[in-house]
């Protein structure tokens, strides 16, 4: 009948193609070409303006200058109890960056999903978040080092403050935003309980966590910097303070240039794993586009 | 084919009425279409006999069951948000079977026969971002089809959909609505939409929803609204749904001024009742 040729007017979007898989690669061949690009451009532009005098090379040494320096004194700096290693204050960084952000996220999540599903809970617990939330990281390094002294346990401290409160609202906010319709159409398909949450919420709510989650990691990373730099006298944040302090402008360049590599680094990584947990997200983008 | 009654329904949020006095009875295998301005409460009339929301008062029965929670048999069907983004098209038909304790393997077998059957085989491994929009309502049906329900609610279904997929859908429902004889209630806005359907239209009139004209539409499918008879339901309901709308809208003034302006139809509201049961077309 003339209904069956009337359907089959509908020809949905052509499947991806190789035209469409090799732009893609081109695109990304791009966005890393252009990376390179702008850093050697930058990189040229400070080797020439310290070579011409334009800037000064004491204050803002170039890369041909703080690169060999940290090669030739193997990453260790400054005098006696002072010294500390490049190498080993980075791998302290990291770990403490690491650690808080893990449990800070997964206290986020975990309380987020619970102040979400039992409203009781939520009329007390979501005050105590709002009034947690906007405490700046930094105003917990006095406290911290008193809790747990100037070692690692503080550092951790200070990055989960940073990252937990604020993690747990927008975890509320990212479940409390799935729309209705989804609720109900997996209600009236049989669908509560438990298996309502792990099927349909918390996939629904996904994409607005993974948004919260990349967005902590820069309120981490920047806790755990001024952490070091503000009493915790260890790690990159103090190597970069130890560096101004003994006029050393090559260590203060290549702490901040390590820095700023990490950071890159690690919002690179996690917006890897989004692609990768949310697939069906860049599947909806290819098809828009 | 379950028949479904609404008796003495009310239905407040807070000290607002939604539904005020819903008295309906829809006859098992019908297709009965809710039309009404925006805000007159007939998602919530839908979301009540779906069993997603209770009765402040009056009850609802399906084939003489008290509705008290979303029903095994009882499927909804909305305009948007319906498939979920998540799953492909394959696990999106299966997650009802799913959650009826099925083993994902034979409710994937039986998700691909459905879509099989809807002529949706090939997209089974889309996501529904990958879909166009009259395909995703295919899908949403075939997700719903597969629990063979015997109550098919739909909410606006094609009120995202351009003017000629919509025209094509209304037409794949009527197919699929009669291989699978299920009773069926649609919420629509759109008149000419309810006439090309529905066996029955209710009209709902504006905060509290009420109804207040129940028309049968026996003509047979495929329908032509020109048609003579059809025409003159279609021009009556019109102006009532017209009128229901602007005094939804507007206030006393400046519905004093519409009605300078030519809007003949639009008069106080003198409260019909849900006895005007048109027979005549």
């Amino acid at each position: 009948m003339s209904l069956t040729s009337n359907i089959r007017i509908w020809r949905g979007p052509a499947p991806p193609s190789s035209a469409g898989a090799s732009r893609r690669r081109r695109s990304d061949l791009r966005s890393v070409g252009g990376l390179v690009a702008a850093w050697l451009l930058l990189g040229t532009a400070w080797e020439l303006g310290a070579r011409l005098g334009v800037l000064n090379a004491a204050i803002l040494p170039p890369p041909s200058q703080f690169i060999p320096y940290l090669i030739a004194t193997s990453g260790s700096v400054g005098l006696g109890v002072n010294k500390v290693s490049y190498a080993q204050s980075l791998v302290e960084t990291v770990i403490r960056v690491a650690a808080g952000f893990g449990l800070g996220i997964g206290t986020g999540l975990g309380v987020g999903t619970l102040l979400s599903a039992l409203p009781w809970a939520r009329v007390i617990g979501v005050p105590i978040a709002q009034i947690l939330a906007p405490i700046a990281p930094i105003a917990w390094i006095p406290l911290a080092i008193v809790l747990f002294g100037t070692g690692d346990g503080a550092a951790v401290f200070v990055v989960f403050m940073g990252v937990a409160a604020s993690m747990t609202l927008a975890t509320v906010a990212a479940l409390g935003g799935v729309p209705a319709e989804y609720i109900k159409s997996a209600r009236s398909l049989g669908s509560s309980g438990w298996r309502l949450w792990l099927r349909v919420i918390l996939p629904a709510a996904a994409p607005g966590v993974a948004t919260a989650i990349r967005l902590s990691f820069f309120a981490a990373w920047m806790s755990v910097l001024a952490g070091e730099m503000a009493g915790i006298n260890s790690g990159l944040g103090s190597l970069v303070i130890l560096g101004q302090q003994e006029f050393q402008m090559k260590l203060v360049m290549a702490g901040l240039v390590t820095i700023g590599i990490l950071g890159f680094g690690f919002d690179r990584l996690l917006l890897v794993l989004r692609t990768r947990l949310l697939w069906w997200e860049a599947r909806g983008a290819r098809a828009e586009a | 084919m379950p028949e479904v009654r609404v008796i003495d329904v009310c239905r407040d949020f807070g000290r607002q009425r939604a539904l005020d006095e819903v008295d309906l009875t829809i006859e098992a295998g019908s297709l009965t279409a809710l039309v009404g301005p925006t805000g007159c409460g007939k998602t919530t009339l839908l979301e009540l006999i779906a069993g997603l929301q209770h009765p402040t008062r009056g009850r609802i029965t399906v084939d003489g069951e008290d509705v008290v929670g979303p029903r095994r048999d009882a499927i909804l069907i909305f305009q948007q948000h319906n498939l979920f983004d998540w799953l492909t098209v394959r696990d999106n038909v299966a997650f009802g079977l799913r959650n009826r304790g099925l083993s994902r393997s034979e409710a994937r077998r039986r998700a691909v026969e459905q879509l099989e059957r809807v002529g949706l085989a090939a997209f089974a491994d889309r996501v529904p971002a990958e879909l166009s929009g009259g395909m995703r309502q295919r899908v949403a049906l075939a997700r719903a089809l597969v629990l063979v329900p015997r109550l098919l609610l739909m909410d606006e279904p094609f009120g995202s959909l351009d003017h000629q997929t919509r025209r094509i859908m209304q037409r794949y429902l009527l197919t699929t609505w009669r291989q699978s004889r299920a009773t069926v209630i649609l919420v629509t806005h759109d008149l000419d939409e309810a006439l090309r359907l529905a066996d029955r239209i209710v009209l709902l009139s504006a905060s509290p929803g009420r109804p207040v004209e129940v028309v049968d539409v026996p003509a047979p499918h495929p329908r032509n609204l020109e048609d003579g008879q059809l025409r003159q339901v279609r021009d009556r309901l019109h102006a009532h749904l017209e009128e229901e709308v602007a005094l939804s809208e507007f206030a006393g003034a400046e519905l004093a001024a519409l009605a300078e302006a030519g809007f003949k139809s639009i008069t106080p509201h003198v409260g019909v009742d849900g006895g005007l049961k048109d027979e005549s077309a």
